[in-house]
């Protein structure tokens, strides 16, 4: 059983019949797809796929790169095809994250709660200016904020106009990549609290 | 850590902070936020710092200003509530403010349990490090060769040769003299009152500005000037004290002399 959602799809679909849809050009450009995803590492928009199998229809490229997806999720495959910041992205399946740390040798990386904490609020409050940070959370966040600006998970998006002129912050590309999010939009709605969530209270 | 009643019930809670720590007691003590008791939560507030300090753990000074807002809350309360004469505005009941505040931080607690509950790049779900794409390896036509550069270079640098260098011209401190003898011309020999703004303004140079000030509250210590202000933030009026004869020599002498130790003495 994955915890991991479903791929997250630029457009709602559905997909029926999708056999009929793989035509032998289409399979070809996929498996072209396929080649480029794994080169790159990094997400590539679809224009830059587009330049580099030299063709001009982007929205067949686009509809490629979906069934390209459809089909690494139908065929339990060890890898999914990812839409993050408008760029798509080969990654392997949370699923198999145990044998993949086995073989990278290397800690997963972990964030502090500080960290996701301080995240959330710039991800939902951008641009947001470090005194608010610090107001919702009511702790200093200065160190914090540091160390997410060195993890190029926020920067500096400008200054409030207002006396002081402090620093304003957001999120970054790499603040999508990180949680395979597709744009800001995709963040999940916040929950309104009236009363305190009870059933919140296992979480620590 | 933390001792409930008699016993030893250890929790290993570590709190993000002060509102992290006032959610958890909230919870552990069902208070209602709607109707906050501001007593109850500050007592528990304070009793939780308490055991803390007793393991010798280190409490961060934010929890310590939250118990002083919390104790200020409880002080509050415990004022009796007079009729206000004037109409006020709803004062803002820090109790609700609190209650705010805890909730939206809440808000922000659970969306970052939420963000980490999704797959995460380096934790769960893995990448390649792939070749970068795109136009950084292409080869730049460069419109100019070494030579060119160069050229470039040695006519900077014989332009910089072209004058001696520049001599600094250090600036002198102010004239004290002439300093006061201007307030002296500005106030003149009558005794009639002259506004002291309008002269201080009219000095551009910021040191002379002090110094000619400083002159003028000498004078009047020494009984050469009045000074006067007949209304409530009126001008400030200054007036020579003709029967006193003013000796220039002593009172540049006085204001190179001024320590600024000497206003110690009140």
């Amino acid at each position: 059983m994955s915890e991991v959602e479903g791929p997250v799809l630029p457009f709602p679909m559905q997909v029926p019949n999708v056999d009929q849809e793989l035509t032998s050009e289409r399979i070809s450009t996929i498996a072209q797809l396929e080649a480029l995803l794994f080169a790159a590492g990094e997400p590539v928009g679809e224009v830059t796929l587009a330049q580099a199998l030299d063709r001009e229809d982007i929205s067949e490229v686009r509809r490629c790169l979906q069934l390209f997806q459809t089909d690494l999720d139908g065929a339990q495959r060890g890898l999914e095809l990812v839409c993050v910041g408008t760029r798509w992205q080969m990654r392997t399946r949370g699923t198999h994250k145990q044998v993949v740390l086995r073989l990278l040798g290397t800690k997963p990386h972990k964030l502090s709660r500080a960290s996701l904490e301080t995240l959330s609020i710039i991800a939902y409050q951008q641009p947001v200016t470090r005194s608010e940070i610090d107001d919702v959370r009511g702790v200093e966040s200065g160190g914090v904020v540091k160390s997410l600006l060195n993890r190029n998970l926020i920067r500096v998006s400008g200054r409030r106009q207002v006396p002081g002129r402090p620093l304003e912050y957001g999120t970054t590309k790499g603040f999508l990549e990180l949680f395979g999010l597709r744009d800001l939009k995709a963040l999940p709605t916040l929950r309104e609290y009236e009363e305190l969530a009870m059933d919140g209270l296992e979480d620590d | 850590m933390f001792a409930a009643q008699a016993t030893w019930t250890i929790h290993t809670e570590v709190f993000e902070g002060p509102l992290d720590l006032l959610l958890y007691l909230v919870r552990r003590d069902s208070i209602d936020l709607k109707n906050i008791q501001i007593a109850k939560i500050a007592d528990s507030y304070l009793e939780y710092l308490d055991r803390m300090r007793e393991l010798r753990l280190n409490v961060a000074s934010e929890y310590l200003v939250m118990a002083a807002t919390l104790v200020h809350m409880k002080s509050l309360r415990l004022l009796p509530r007079l009729p206000t004469l004037i109409e006020e505005e709803d004062e803002p009941d820090p109790a609700a403010a609190l209650a705010r505040r805890l909730l939206e931080y809440q808000r922000y607690k659970e969306a970052a349990m939420d963000l980490n509950a999704r797959p995460m790049k380096g934790r769960d779900v893995f990448v390649r490090e792939g070749a970068s794409i795109g136009a950084a390896d292409r080869e730049v036509e460069a419109g100019i060769n070494a030579f060119g550069l160069l050229e470039l270079y040695y006519e900077l640098f014989k332009r910089h040769q072209a004058g001696p260098p520049v001599h600094q011209i250090g600036r002198t401190g102010p004239d004290m003299e002439a300093c006061c003898r201007g307030v002296l011309a500005y106030v003149g020999e009558l005794g009639a009152p002259k506004a002291l703004g309008t002269y201080l303004r009219q000095i551009v140079n910021i040191e002379e500005r002090v110094v000619a000030f400083i002159a003028v509250l000498e004078m009047v210590r020494l009984r050469w000037m009045d000074i006067e202000q007949k209304e409530h933030l009126g001008q400030v009026l200054v007036m020579r004290r003709p029967e006193n004869a003013v000796d220039l020599q002593l009172l540049t002498g006085r204001l190179e002399s001024v320590e600024p130790r000497e206003a110690a003495d009140e």
